[in-house]
């Protein structure tokens, strides 16, 4: 995959990996957008949602693997983080401290809908369909000749739900998401071994449950 | 740590998982998801806060065990209040006006004998202060009000202990004021 397709990938996944010089400016905009909102500059929060919400809603897509339960969530955390300025002293950046509030609200929601998986899942983009790793994987490697990206995408939520809240977190923040072990454990409050623990496990169970495509 | 033996070792579900990064919101999903989070927020705001007493109560309505709970206390509030308002209202030592005049006289008027008894204790009293003011009608009412009593009832039977133990300090105490 081209440098370009890849990073047309990423942005349409809520993938981004800026230069240090990017995320330095992001920081310093971000903090005045803060500072603004603070005051009840309602504009300046919209812009502060307009620059997150894909990142924060993509991560709660593939924690609930349902498009209308992310909505919600993803929504509520943002009134949330408004609420809550006053208490964001800046020790961790804006992103980190957003990205908590949404996964701690997840997670306990989660924990309240039990065992019961109700799948509402986004179609895919046209993009997949330029993905050759993709489609040879589905379409050479795979034992299941006849399974289509359709099949192979419920299969893979429903490998997902199976993993505790917590595996699933991880493999969605490094394998989807794409942040590195360092920015997981700020946001999950860990340390770096132990999100690669975490990391290492969930592989296996996903890998387990997924065997039949992936031999 | 070195993970490059382990991410090989997960190549294959990696691509994979790729996929997941193609599963996207309809088109345009975002560029309206901002502004209904402010509105939310602003409906928040736009809403009256509550009343006192809702942020005082906050389970009162979702909670019938709060309900029962907040009932039984002010009941209990009620009662206690009730009980203790005859002895807050009959101060010990006071000097003893009309009011308490007429129950120190009604309550020993259980018997008609005890009744009578009492009127040549009052009388004196009044007259070496040397008011000038009718001796005979509080003292017949006070009577005609003792005899009621003894006929009705029997003695001490409506006569909480607090009124004995009032009447009791007030006759030690009274003549004290001359």
């Amino acid at each position: 995959m081209s440098g370009a397709a890849q990073k047309e990938t990423s942005k349409a996944a809520g993938v981004d990996k800026p230069t240090e010089q990017e995320r330095a400016e992001e920081r310093a905009r971000t903090a005045k957008l803060v500072d603004r909102a603070r005051k009840g500059d309602l504009a300046a929060y919209d812009e502060l949602i307009r620059t997150f919400q894909e990142r924060i809603y993509a991560t709660l897509y593939n924690m609930t693997s349902n498009h209308e339960d992310a909505h919600d969530l993803t929504q509520e955390a943002f009134i949330k983080a408004y609420r809550s300025l006053d208490s964001f002293k800046g020790q961790s950046s804006f992103y980190t401290w957003i990205y908590r509030i949404a996964v701690n609200r997840t997670i306990n929601f989660l924990k309240k809908r039990n065992r019961r998986v109700n799948l509402s899942l986004n179609d895919m983009d046209a993009n997949v369909e330029n993905n050759p790793e993709l489609v040879s994987l589905v379409s050479d490697k795979t034992p299941r000749r006849d399974a289509n990206l359709t099949e192979l995408q419920e299969k893979l939520n429903e490998a997902m739900q199976r993993l505790s809240e917590s595996h699933r977190l991880v493999v969605t923040l490094h394998d989807i998401q794409g942040m590195s072990h360092e920015e997981i454990g700020k946001i999950v409050n860990c340390n770096t071994g132990t999100v690669r623990s975490r990391l290492f496990y969930a592989r296996q169970q996903l890998q387990a449950h997924l065997s039949d495509y992936l031999k | 740590m070195n993970d490059e033996p382990k991410d090989q070792e997960f190549e294959k579900l990696r691509q994979l998982l790729e996929l997941k990064r193609h599963e996207v919101p309809p088109p345009g999903y975002f560029e309206d998801f901002s502004a209904g989070v402010i509105a939310r927020i602003e409906a928040e705001d736009a809403r009256p806060a509550p009343s006192w007493w809702r942020r005082l109560l906050p389970g009162i309505d979702t909670s019938p065990v709060m309900l029962g709970a907040y009932g039984v206390i002010v009941g209990s509030l009620v009662i206690a209040g009730v009980q203790l308002l005859p002895s807050g209202t009959a101060p010990q030592g006071s000097e003893g006006g009309p009011q308490l005049s007429a129950t120190e006289t009604a309550q020993p008027a259980a018997t008609p004998e005890a009744a009578t008894d009492l009127i040549p204790e009052t009388r004196p009293v009044v007259a070496d202060l040397g008011v000038d003011q009718p001796e005979t009608a509080p003292l017949k009412t006070l009577g005609n009000e003792a005899e009621h009593v003894a006929r009705s009832a029997p003695t001490g039977m409506f006569d909480p202990p607090s009124i004995h133990n009032t009447s009791r300090v007030e006759r030690v105490s009274f003549p004290a004021n001359q």
